[in-house]
């Protein structure tokens, strides 16, 4: 389990460190992806493996591909973040990728730091500021904390206590779905619903949110009409949205 | 003291989320920051399921020892609609402004 | 409502035919310290009676409201309220504390307001639903004070915990009465509002502005009972209180009398029905105060078809008329304006029938009543008996003239109206008529259930109504000493009888006389005409009319009295507090500030949402900072 347990927080950090770095918002989705599959690891390790597949089916799942979605829809994957790096080799203002072939130039040279972005030293004096405050705290944490102790053998399924099953009730393993949903259906029912509720009003809203304009239905919105957008701005975009009027 | 403890997990999960705080702070496309705001969410998890595994060796029961885990399952559901929502919100921007900069979303200034 | 009544019917047959009680708590509702009051059902005789009288002329009322409200606009609010009424009642009936009674009675008043001012559009009457609602607070607040000492001397509200405390108390001697007095005057204020007694009594008649089933069965046959029923309900403490019962004994026969007078010149047929049921009321509160509760719910009980079935009677005219006249028209009220409607013929006969009862006609069921309340006045034989023996009398002199004015002006004679409107008045329909066929049925032999004792001379012997009830009495009789005056009167002697058969014979020789003399005068037009010139000099009232015409300036007097100093401080009030205090230093001070600080504070919003962030989080650091070097000390 250590083994497995230093592999993938490994992995994780990794994972983090390419989805902060990377210019290209797909590239650094898929850090955020190998950062999520490390985290599943670490739930394996910490003996839950009910977490650790619901992150993967979840996060991994469901989440990245939702992100990589809206990047396709929105077009925005090397957007603002993209602009080179002060210093960096090469540096043009307002670089857009591909620029270099537009003018009728091969592509030169390949700068890996053009991908990359700079720190940001605000941000990160404010992050190191909370990693250090957060540090400080773990630190001082009791010395109970210094290990995690043997699991029980099992919890009694009538009884929610660990390890004092009579003969007639059965086991439960920590972590696994039957504990794990039992906690879920007998602990905390009504928190159980009321998640169940605010998924649903998060689907309506996003509907309501990301639809287009519909002819005669209140709240709906045309953007570019009601912005009173040029046409030379974004042609496309009106052109597409000349067909409602 | 083997690497596997309480003290080792809950520092990686606060150096996780120091990084999501980076992202945030750091970035401008309002996707970028969402995606952070995921690993800093990913990284409350890992601490609420270490700490969920510490209690079961402190021997709580069923229920005490599991509740960092459900919590778990909680957080996950609502960065779910979170997700959801706030991508939403960028694509309707996005059809507004052209962008998804979260500098271009200032109509409320002044 | 049928099937409420034929379930009451149910619980009223069996479960309480052996003397039984039920009683059951639902849940507990208020509980702090030494209050404790739930919410519990408590179905004894008395209160399963009330509930037969409430459920069943529900029923006929529903009934013919499907008819009379066929074409308005707002049928389903109408029956919302009316089954919103029909619950609080219950609920007021039922309840097994005081505050669960106090429930209803807010309830019923509600529903009274609501129903008063149903046809919202007119200011009139809203008006007068509003007036209904603010004096019966007043009422509300007697009863109020009342409960609350009754809970300060025994320590609860429960009826069967006060059954207890009282007995206990008793035993010991133990009771204080002036308290008890007290508190018992301030529990019949609150049955004077809702009741109708003077001095309260000014909202019953301007509440005639609701429709007129809802007349019928709030304004006549229950909610207004409420009071009795308290009292009735309370009777295990109100003998105790002598001198609280001698003030509702006078309250009551004054009330009778007063009303009763007024009834004589009213032009509308609805205000005539509201004023005899203030003077009726007053009658019941008469034998409560003589501590005759048994024949006071036995008036409720034959009150009830009677004074239904003449309210349904002249909405069955009413709605007749205003198909030609228009709604809300007040023409079509005015028995001025009305004659010769025995064209309709079920709604004429009924009402007679009802007359009849009200007028105590012999052999009826008004006059078994009626005639068992003066005779216990009567019976008293002290110089209060002797007065309020009189003024009864007088009341039901009066009581008889009105209401075959009222018969003569509407039914017979010459139709003095509107020609349009007599040619299409035309009689009710089906489901209005049922109702009061069944209803004239009762109002005939109702008081066949509780005879005279003086007819047992006849071998007619009929009690089943007062053996009914004696359980509901038998605590607070038993605590009384044999001569006191709150005795029910146990056996009769044959010099009882003897003044019983007089008494009997004055009555009925009384009401034949006075109707026979109403009804040829108002049933001819050449008589009218008479007493017409005898009433007006050169067209205008004069003298003692005006004064009756006018209620005897009463509304006037409390307008006069309450309403316009409240009005002139509630002006200053309005000007000083209102204006200056909350609305330019509150308000807009308030606003002002926020204005200039918002001012101020709006440079900060530079509108990127970047920023907002950084701030987040640096503050969000800080915090953590903060709270780790808290945890340090």
């Amino acid at each position: 389990m250590e083994v497995l347990f230093v592999i993938s927080s490994l992995v994780s950090v990794v994972g983090a460190i390419i989805l902060l770095t990377q210019r290209n918002a797909v590239y650094a989705l898929l850090g955020l992806l190998i950062a999520f599959f490390g985290s599943a690891g670490i739930f394996r390790s910490l003996d839950a493996p009910f977490i650790a597949v619901s992150q993967i089916l979840i996060y991994a799942g469901a989440l990245a591909v939702m992100f990589l979605f809206v990047l396709m829809f929105t077009d925005t994957r090397t957007q603002l973040d993209s602009g080179p790096p002060p210093g960096a080799v090469g540096a043009r203002p307002n670089y857009k990728p591909g620029e270099d072939r537009k003018a009728g130039e091969k592509l030169i040279r390949f700068n890996p730091l053009d991908h990359i972005l700079l720190p940001q030293p605000l941000a990160a004096v404010i992050a190191i500021a909370f990693l250090l405050c957060t540090g400080y705290a773990i630190f001082m944490l009791p010395e109970r904390y210094n290990t995690f102790g043997d699991l029980p053998a099992g919890y009694d399924s009538a009884l929610f206590t660990a390890g004092a099953a009579d003969s007639g009730s059965r086991l439960l393993p920590f972590g696994g779905t039957d504990a794990v949903s039992k906690t879920i259906f007998e602990g905390f029912p009504l928190a159980f619903e009321v998640v169940s509720l605010l998924i649903f009003a998060a689907v309506l809203g996003a509907v309501l949110l990301a639809r287009r304009h519909l002819a005669g239905i209140p709240g709906t919105q045309d953007v570019a009409r009601a912005e009173g957008q040029e046409p030379q701005e974004k042609p496309q975009a009106e052109t597409g949205h000349k067909g409602h009027h | 003291m083997g690497l596997l403890e309480p003290k080792v997990v809950l520092m990686l999960a606060a150096a996780l989320f120091s990084a999501g705080l980076y992202g945030v702070l750091s970035r401008r496309n309002m996707i970028m920051i969402l995606m952070s705001l995921e690993l800093m969410l990913n990284a409350v998890n890992v601490s609420l399921v270490a700490y969920s595994r510490y209690w079961a060796g402190q021997g709580a029961d069923l229920l005490g020892s599991h509740s960092g885990q459900f919590f778990t399952l909680m957080v996950m559901a609502v960065a779910a609609a979170e997700v959801g929502i706030g991508l939403a919100i960028i694509v309707a921007i996005f059809r507004r402004k052209h962008t998804a900069d979260a500098d271009a979303a200032s109509d409320l200034k002044n | 409502m049928v099937t409420s009544f034929a379930l009451a019917v149910l619980l009223f047959v069996f479960p309480l035919s052996d003397n039984g009680v039920i009683h059951t708590t639902a849940v507990g509702w208020i509980s702090t310290g030494g209050l404790n009051i739930s919410l519990g059902l408590y179905l004894d005789h008395l209160s399963g009676l009330y509930m037969l009288i409430i459920t069943g002329i529900g029923a006929l009322i529903h009934i013919y409201s499907i008819g009379y409200m066929k074409h308005d606009d707002a049928y389903w609010r109408y029956f919302a309220y009316l089954n919103l009424f029909l619950f609080s009642m219950l609920m007021l009936v039922l309840g097994d504390n005081l505050v669960c009674m106090f429930l209803g009675w807010e309830g019923v008043g509600l529903c009274s307001y609501l129903l008063i001012g149903f046809w919202y559009k007119h200011l009139v009457n809203t008006n007068a639903g509003m007036k209904a609602f603010l004096v019966n607070r007043v009422g509300d607040f007697g009863f109020m004070i009342g409960m609350f000492l009754i809970f300060w001397h025994f320590g609860s509200l429960n009826y069967t915990d006060l059954f207890l405390s009282v007995d206990q108390a008793t035993a010991k001697g133990a009771l204080d009465s002036s308290l008890l007095n007290w508190a018992c005057v301030c529990m019949f204020i609150g049955a004077c509002g809702k009741s109708a007694q003077i001095p309260l009594y000014v909202w019953l008649p301007d509440a005639m502005a609701g429709p007129t089933p809802v007349s019928a069965l709030i304004h006549a046959a229950t909610m207004v009972t409420a009071g009795i029923y308290m009292l009735a309900r309370m009777n295990f403490i109100y003998v105790h209180a002598e001198y609280a019962m001698t003030v509702v004994a006078v309250i009551g026969a004054s009330t009778a009398l007063f009303a009763g007078t007024i009834g004589l010149v009213q032009r509308d047929v609805k205000k005539v029905l509201a004023y005899s049921t203030v003077s009726q009321l007053g009658f019941m509160f008469l034998a409560a105060g003589l501590g005759q509760f048994n024949l006071a719910v036995f008036h409720v009980f034959t009150h009830a078809f009677f004074k239904a079935l003449l309210f349904l009677g002249s909405g069955s005219v009413i709605h007749s008329l205003e198909h030609t006249l228009g709604h809300g028209n007040p023409d079509s009220q005015d028995i001025w304006k009305m004659g010769g409607l025995k064209k309709m013929p079920v709604t004429c006969w009924t009402m007679v029938i009802g007359s009849l009862a009200l007028a105590g006609f012999p052999l009826t069921a008004g006059f078994f009543s009626k005639d068992a309340i003066l005779f216990s006045a009567f019976h008293r034989g002290d110089t209060l008996g002797w007065v309020l023996y009189g003024m009864g009398m007088v009341a039901a002199v009066c009581t008889a003239f009105y209401t075959f004015r009222m018969v003569g002006l509407t039914f017979f004679g010459q139709w003095r109206g509107n020609e349009a409107a007599y040619a299409h008045a035309d009689e009710a329909p089906g489901s209005m008529a049922v109702p009061l066929v069944i209803l004239a049925f009762f109002a005939l032999v109702a008081g066949l259930l509780w005879l005279p004792p003086a007819f047992a001379d006849l071998h007619l012997h009929s009690e089943s109504f007062k053996t009914w009830l004696d359980p509901v009495w038998a605590q607070g009789q038993a605590a009384l000493a044999a001569d006191s005056h709150l005795r029910m009167p146990q056996e009769h002697d044959a010099a009882t009888i003897a003044a019983e058969w007089m008494n009997i014979a004055i009555s009925s020789v009384v009401a034949i006389v006075m109707i026979a003399f109403a009804f040829s005068i108002y049933s001819k037009a050449g008589n009218i005409a008479k007493v017409q010139k005898l009433a007006l000099r050169d067209g205008k009232p004069t003298g003692l009319y005006t004064m009756v015409l006018n209620k005897y300036y009463v509304d006037e007097l409390y307008d006069t009295m309450i309403v316009r100093p409240l009005k002139l401080v509630s002006d200053v009030l309005f000007v000083v507090v209102d204006v200056v205090v909350i609305d330019l230093i509150l308000v807009r001070g308030t606003a002002e500030v926020v204005r200039v600080s918002s001012d101020l504070g709006r440079r900060i919003q530079t509108g990127l949402v970047r920023h907002y962030l950084y701030a987040f989080a640096v503050g969000a650091v800080i915090l953590t900072a903060l709270f780790l070097m808290i945890a340090q000390r």
